[in-house]
């Protein structure tokens, strides 16, 4: 989902010139002026979508844009993601994948994808169970009945059956997906944390 | 004394029953640091085994370490050592407040004070600059903390640091605090300055406290430090996604993001996303009231406060007009266990007002003030844990006599009325009735009535220790690395080297490889909840870890944020410098030192302090009479094997080839965990090694 575009690029697929030929140099001032754009919205924490950078006051003619991305994309901090509806690109000086990878998800109101992507990666990356009531605060901002509404759609769905909705003794409502985490580790961390250490962790 | 930075290079020695003040050179404990490893020196050579911790031939040591008032980051802690009446062998241990008050001591030219003796009638110390004298305390006795500084300080002046006792510690009660500031209690040496009838000190300088190293030096170390540091506790990561981050964690401290206020400062003041390297933006990261408290303190929140030097502000100042239905002052600041630990005692929960969760903010706020004033300390939270064992298994129906029975207001207890911890807390404070033994400390309520093995044994109750101190960052921590840690002390552990790092926000994987890198092998680290077999490198991590926090107490920085194992900074692959303490300490004092140096320095206090131990228990089995640990750790989690996922239950033969790899690693004798003479004559005590031999307390 996430590239790093300046390196895997195809230089056949660019209009820049012949192949394996560097872009010419008024193409690169304007991949630049691309560049700078996708700064500007990474610094304003939010992502650039292609069709946004398309619209932007740059005035890219649509045939152009691709090598142009293409071009932007050579710069050591432009990075691509890639939605369901779009490309998004941004500068990892100012936003990280991680957080870009989940913006994408918010962007494009995905929120049952964003929720099991989040419990997934907690459960790989760290691993920790995933407090369900962190889905409340930002940047994902999800109300309290649209939160139940996501968790019980989890059991309805196949390709998300390894992800566990769990309760500690104190009712709190917890998540792990058991194909990266034992579920009883999950179910032990969630219960020292909310119910025999809680200072600690709240 | 020769020229050195950092010290003052005068201690000040106060005997209050004859009255006379004198002054005395550090340099006979500068092998020993400052602060916890001068106080160990001078119990070592001036407190003989058995004496009683509340008879006046026992000290009490108020010192500073070398780095207090420097501006070296985190420096504002006061280490206190003394007797400690709630333990059962009444052996040494060290309680510490932050705030401002050992910087003001160096300001006044002290680096620290022995108090010995009693004075003849209540009586506080005076302390600007050199003058020194004992003031008459009369007026200032059965005053309450608040008023106690609040008085001195009108008397000496605004900028005056006090430290002070309320009536628990006038009235000798073995849990109570001695405090400092708006919020910093000293906990378990209270009632040593009850004993002594000294009631407060107060102390005003006017001098500086100066370096020797460049200040190029000292200055590009402070960059490196504000780098490096992460929030309270040295988490390194946010505890929601933000966009400068790779990572975050629920579970950290490092709370600051968009959209969280402090919602009581006029105007309220955003914390905003705070990216790692904005130096100017630290101070903001930790937003303690809403971590202490959950959502319902931020209204209430009207900035953070802290101690001296510190950018990290990890108490939460906090307005909360319903105190005043209480009598109390609206405006309250603690933190964490501050609060948590006197509304530990709402054993039926708590009243509710109809806001979520603001019937516990409002009881836990209350109780930390009320428990402030009376100068009580919690042991770590274990009151309210004993206390809940007694009331919910009948045993005050039994032991209190039938007439307090039923004076006492249990109603409000069950009505989950805050007000209830206006009652006990006051018959804590004055010894009133059966009832106020709570406040003797868990080993000697558990004997005074008796309590069955249930009591010991329950994970519920939380005790770690025979010898009546709780879990603190014990074994759910680690395992045997936070297991170890915790049987080492003569009370709770207040180690938070190991805690800090292993609970940083970082995936364990990053963990891993830091400790590999610091301790020899990633395998001195497992996953949470998911324990592997005691190795060696474990050992290795929880010895760095109680030598670090001893060097820490020793040289007045603050355990709760160093040291720098770990950085919020992705271009270092999240890794900190370890070497910080021996460069601040370096530049500060002039006596070049390095890393390993000074913790060989660290690990010459930590082992005069088993050597006091070894001293004042009149034996040398530490491993059976002392580093024991309570039978819930070994029978948790019933169903379940020990290093299986899912619990932090210990194995017992485990644990005890734990004990023998941390002895080794201290170089103690490897069956009973007591100093070996070869250990104490590497570390430049061979007269601690010749007296523990005439007392027959060396191991063969």
């Amino acid at each position: 989902m996430l590239g790093r575009r300046r390196n895997e690029a195809d230089p056949t697929n660019g209009t820049a010139g012949a192949a394996n030929e560097p872009p010419a140099a008024a193409e690169r001032n304007l991949a630049s002026e691309v560049a700078d754009y996708i700064r500007r919205c990474s610094e304003e924490h939010r992502l650039a979508s292609r069709i946004e950078v398309a619209q932007s006051p740059l005035s890219i003619p649509d045939e152009d844009l691709d090598s142009l991305l293409e071009t932007a994309g050579l710069q050591e901090d432009i990075r691509s993601v890639e939605g369901t509806k779009d490309v998004y690109y941004f500068s990892d000086r100012h936003m990280s994948p991680a957080f870009a990878k989940l913006t994408v998800r918010l962007e494009e109101n995905d929120l049952l994808g964003m929720l099991v992507e989040q419990v997934r990666d907690d459960s790989r990356i760290y691993p920790r169970p995933t407090p369900a009531r962190q889905f409340y605060n930002a940047p994902y901002r999800i109300e309290k009945e649209q939160l139940v509404t996501l968790l019980a759609s989890l059991k309805a769905d196949e390709e998300y059956e390894d992800i566990e909705l769990f309760e500690t003794t104190n009712g709190a409502q917890y998540l792990a997906s058991r194909k990266f985490m034992h579920p009883d580790q999950a179910k032990a961390m969630a219960q020292l944390q909310e119910v025999e250490d809680p200072e600690r962790f709240f | 004394m020769a020229d050195y930075g950092g010290y003052t290079g005068k201690i000040l020695r106060v005997n209050l029953s004859n009255e006379q003040i004198t002054e005395e050179s550090i340099e006979p404990y500068l092998p020993y640091l400052g602060g916890m490893g001068l106080g160990y020196r001078v119990m070592w050579n001036e407190v003989p085994a058995g004496t009683d911790p509340f008879e006046p031939e026992n000290r009490v040591i108020v010192a500073t370490g070398p780095l207090a008032g420097t501006g070296a980051p985190s420096s504002g802690r006061t280490n206190i050592t003394s007797l400690l009446p709630s333990n059962p062998y009444r052996a040494v241990a060290d309680s510490h407040m932050g705030g401002y008050f050992s910087t003001e001591l160096k300001y006044a030219g002290w680096d620290a004070i022995i108090i010995q003796g009693r004075a003849s009638r209540p009586v506080w110390l005076r302390i600007e600059n050199d003058q020194v004298s004992i003031q008459d305390a009369r007026r200032l006795w059965g005053k309450g903390t608040f008023d106690t500084i609040a008085m001195v300080t009108a008397m000496m002046g605004k900028t005056a640091q006090v430290a002070a006792i309320g009536p628990a510690g006038e009235n000798q009660v073995n849990l109570s605090v001695i405090r400092t500031g708006s919020s910093h209690s000293a906990g378990g040496h209270g009632g040593i300055f009850g004993s002594k009838n000294l009631k407060a000190i107060g102390v005003l300088g006017d001098g500086a406290v100066h370096i020797k190293g460049e200040r190029s030096e000292w200055l590009r170390a402070d960059r490196e430090m504000m780098q490096v540091i992460g929030a309270n506790n040295q988490h390194v990561v946010p505890s929601t996604p933000q966009p400068w981050a790779e990572y975050h964690d629920p579970a950290s401290r490092w709370t600051a993001r968009d959209g969280l206020y402090w919602g009581a400062a006029d105007p309220p003041v955003e914390t905003e996303n705070c990216e790692a390297g904005d130096v100017n933006r630290i101070g903001y990261r930790t937003q303690k009231g809403v971590k202490d408290h959950g959502p319902v303190a931020e209204e209430y929140t009207v900035k953070m406060g802290g101690c001296s030097a510190c950018p990290i502000r990890c108490h939460s100042n906090l307005r909360v007009p319903q105190l005043e239905e209480y009598g109390y002052s609206a405006n309250v600041s603690n933190t964490c266990m501050g609060y948590f630990s006197p509304g530990g005692v709402m054993v039926k929960g708590f009243f509710d007002t109809g806001v979520e969760r603001e019937g516990p903010f409002i009881a836990r706020t209350l109780g930390s003030q009320i428990a402030d004033d009376l100068g009580l300390w919690f042991n770590y939270g274990q009151m309210g844990r004993d206390f809940a064992y007694a009331y919910d298994n009948g045993i005050l129906q039994r032991v209190l006599p039938a007439a307090e029975y039923n004076e006492i207001p249990w109603d409000l207890l069950e009505a989950g009325d805050p007000r209830w911890m206006i009652d006990f807390f006051d018959r804590l404070a004055y010894k009133k009735g059966e009832i106020s033994h709570f406040a003797d400390g868990a080993y000697w309520i558990a004997e005074r009535w008796n309590f069955g093995d249930d009591y010991w044994n329950s994970a519920k109750v939380k005790l770690w220790s025979p010898l009546g101190f709780p879990v603190h960052h014990s074994n759910e921590s680690n395992g045997q690395v936070g297991a170890l840690i915790s049987c080492m002390f003569n009370r709770d552990a207040q180690s938070h080297t190991h805690q800090n790092f292993l609970f940083s926000g970082l995936p364990v994987s990053l963990t891993k490889e830091i400790a590999g890198e610091l301790w020899g092998d990633p395998s001195a680290v497992d996953e949470p909840q998911n324990y592997t077999p005691m190795n060696r490198y474990k050992a290795v991590f929880a010895k760095w870890s109680i030598i670090r926090n001893v060097l820490h107490d020793s040289l007045s920085l603050c355990n709760w944020i160093w040291p720098m194992a770990a950085s919020p900074l992705k271009e270092r692959n999240y890794r900190g410098n370890t070497a910080l303490e021996s460069i601040f300490y370096s530049l500060a004092t002039g006596i070049e030192k390095s890393e390993d140096e000074l913790d060989l320095d660290a690990e010459r206090v930590f082992t005069l302090h088993r050597a006091l131990t070894v001293k004042q228990m009149g034996t040398t089995d530490m491993r059976n009479r002392h580093d024991g640990i309570v039978s819930w750790v070994f029978e948790k989690d019933p169903e379940k094997e020990p290093f299986t996922p899912g619990t932090i239950k210990l194995e017992r033969e485990d644990m005890e080839l734990a004990k023998t790899m941390l002895y080794e690693e201290m170089g103690w004798h490897s069956e009973t965990g007591a100093p070996t003479r070869a250990t104490l004559e590497r570390l430049g005590m061979t007269d601690v090694a010749d007296e523990l031999a005439s007392l027959n307390l060396l191991p063969t």
